[in-house]
């Protein structure tokens, strides 16, 4: 098995372009949430979302937007970009030894909600021709892999929330096997269309307050967007080329719970994380911190603080764990990818991102989670997890490089 | 389907066999009738008995209709 190290990191998201900006935002606890608005929801019931800025989306899409590629992809694109820019890979790092896996919950929304509400309005025949290739949702996968000629495997988990993390699983797993030398692995989500809004509305798991993990008076969460791409590699073949190496890719645990598509049983969440720790050939001590899926509904905080508390046991009062999304927002498909690159931020930074907008412990869960500020602590080994509806989980550790 | 004769204040939902997937239709329904949203969360997790859901459906409506004036 080879060893797996990461070269690079490239992120969009409601925090600005740049995985450096999101590891910003996330250390200072400066959330990305703003007000949004659909002009084709007559009535809106939740007004917040954690979205691009226009100023950001418009850098994305550029002045023209291209005919064929959705924001899914764009977003997707502007991540790889930036991670294989930092991870200085050339033409000739790419080819067969090179895989893509990027995942996206939704695909290209946008394009499906522009033809469902044409089709709907006017009854017409005339719409974009390119839906196809754009609304597919392997789309962004494909634009990566030919914008750098990358000819290996190309990957596209569509797992809902854990497709980030999954993606970034595969990838590790790839290398691990020695299929490949590289990987750029991750995920993308734009989805923040009226239709999509509306039918998240109507599942009613999203706040139209602020959005609290793990507090007292979490009422739900609040929908997000973006991509996170990380430049994977096997140790050797990144030492061959000199790279700077950002962390070594330690631990993946996937499962599902076969269980129920919404409700989701902590049992499964932590034989996930166990299954990690084992291919991490670590113990839960070896853990500093956690990047908790922490959607802030109810539903989450009490399953996943169960079996958070099943694996570290009463250690878990020691652990720093903390939920970034309401800075990021939940990003759903680019969540896992994103939330990697805050744990590995944490990781380079020595200091854990707080939960922010957190108030007070809930006694039904007991978890005192870093909260509203950073802390700042010598950290050898982080955590995040995913834990999606449809019952799909999945659990990444990254820890320090050292060369053996 | 619920018999409304049998639907009294002080009964518990689950009695009536009313589950999560239900609450998402009574919530819908009163969202469209009342213009109230609310979440399937916190508030929700002690709702017990059908007088629980009106408490919490009316103080959400009364807060609506306050945001609204």
């Amino acid at each position: 098995m080879s060893r797996v190290v990461v070269t690079g990191l490239g992120a969009v998201s409601a925090c600005g372009l740049g995985a450096d900006v999101l590891i910003d935002a996330t250390q200072a606890g400066r959330s990305g949430v703003k007000p949004i608005h659909f002009d084709d929801l007559d009535a809106q019931r939740v007004k917040t979302a954690a979205c691009l800025s226009e100023a950001d989306l418009g850098e994305v899409l550029g002045e023209k937007p291209h005919r064929m590629r959705e924001p899914v992809a764009e977003y997707a694109l502007a991540a790889a970009r930036e991670a294989v820019a930092q991870a200085g890979l050339t033409e000739e790092h790419f080819g067969d030894r090179c895989g893509v896996s990027i995942g996206s919950g939704f695909g290209g929304g946008q394009t499906l909600n522009i033809n469902y509400l044409k089709l709907g309005r006017e009854g017409s025949m005339r719409l974009d021709p390119m839906s196809v290739p754009k609304i597919m949702n392997n789309a962004a996968a494909s634009w990566v892999s030919m914008e750098f000629g990358a000819t290996g495997p190309a990957l596209c988990l569509a797992t809902a929330c854990s497709s980030g993390s999954q993606s970034i699983g595969m990838g590790y797993q790839m290398i691990a096997s020695g299929q490949v030398d590289r990987c750029l692995a991750g995920g993308s989500e734009a989805c923040l269309e009226s239709g999509v809004f509306r039918v998240w509305e109507l599942l009613r798991v999203m706040t139209a307050e602020q959005n609290r993990p793990f507090s007292k008076d979490r009422n739900g969460m609040i929908l997000g967007e973006g991509a996170g791409v990380l430049v994977l590699e096997s140790l050797e073949s990144a030492k061959a080329r000199g790279a700077t190496i950002l962390c070594e890719l330690v631990g993946f645990g996937t499962n599902s719970d076969a269980g129920d598509l919404l409700r989701p049983d902590p049992k499964r969440a932590a034989a996930c994380m166990r299954m990690a720790l084992k291919s991490a050939g670590m113990t839960p001590a070896d853990i500093g911190y956690v990047n908790a899926h922490g959607t802030g509904t109810v539903a989450n905080d009490v399953n996943e603080v169960t079996a958070l508390r099943d694996v570290f046991g009463p250690a878990l009062d020691g652990l720093d764990v903390s939920a970034t999304k309401p800075i990021h927002g939940h990003a759903l498909g680019a969540a896992g990818a994103l939330e990697m690159i805050v744990a590995i931020g944490a990781l380079r930074r020595q200091s854990v991102p707080p939960t922010i907008n957190f108030t007070e412990v809930d006694p039904k869960i007991d978890l005192n989670p870093v909260a509203n500020v950073a802390k700042p602590k010598p950290l050898e080994a982080v955590m995040s997890n995913s834990l999606a509806f449809g019952g799909i989980n999945a659990t990444l550790i990254a820890k320090a490089y050292a060369p053996s | 389907m619920v018999e409304p004769s049998e639907i009294t204040p002080e009964r518990p939902l689950e009695e009536l066999d009313i589950q999560s997937a239900d609450f998402v239709m009574i919530l819908m329904a009163i969202e469209e009738k009342y213009g109230a949203y609310v979440s399937v969360d916190n508030e929700l997790t002690d709702v017990v008995t059908v007088q629980d859901l009106l408490n919490l459906a009316i103080s959400k409506i009364e807060a609506h209709q306050a945001a609204e004036a």
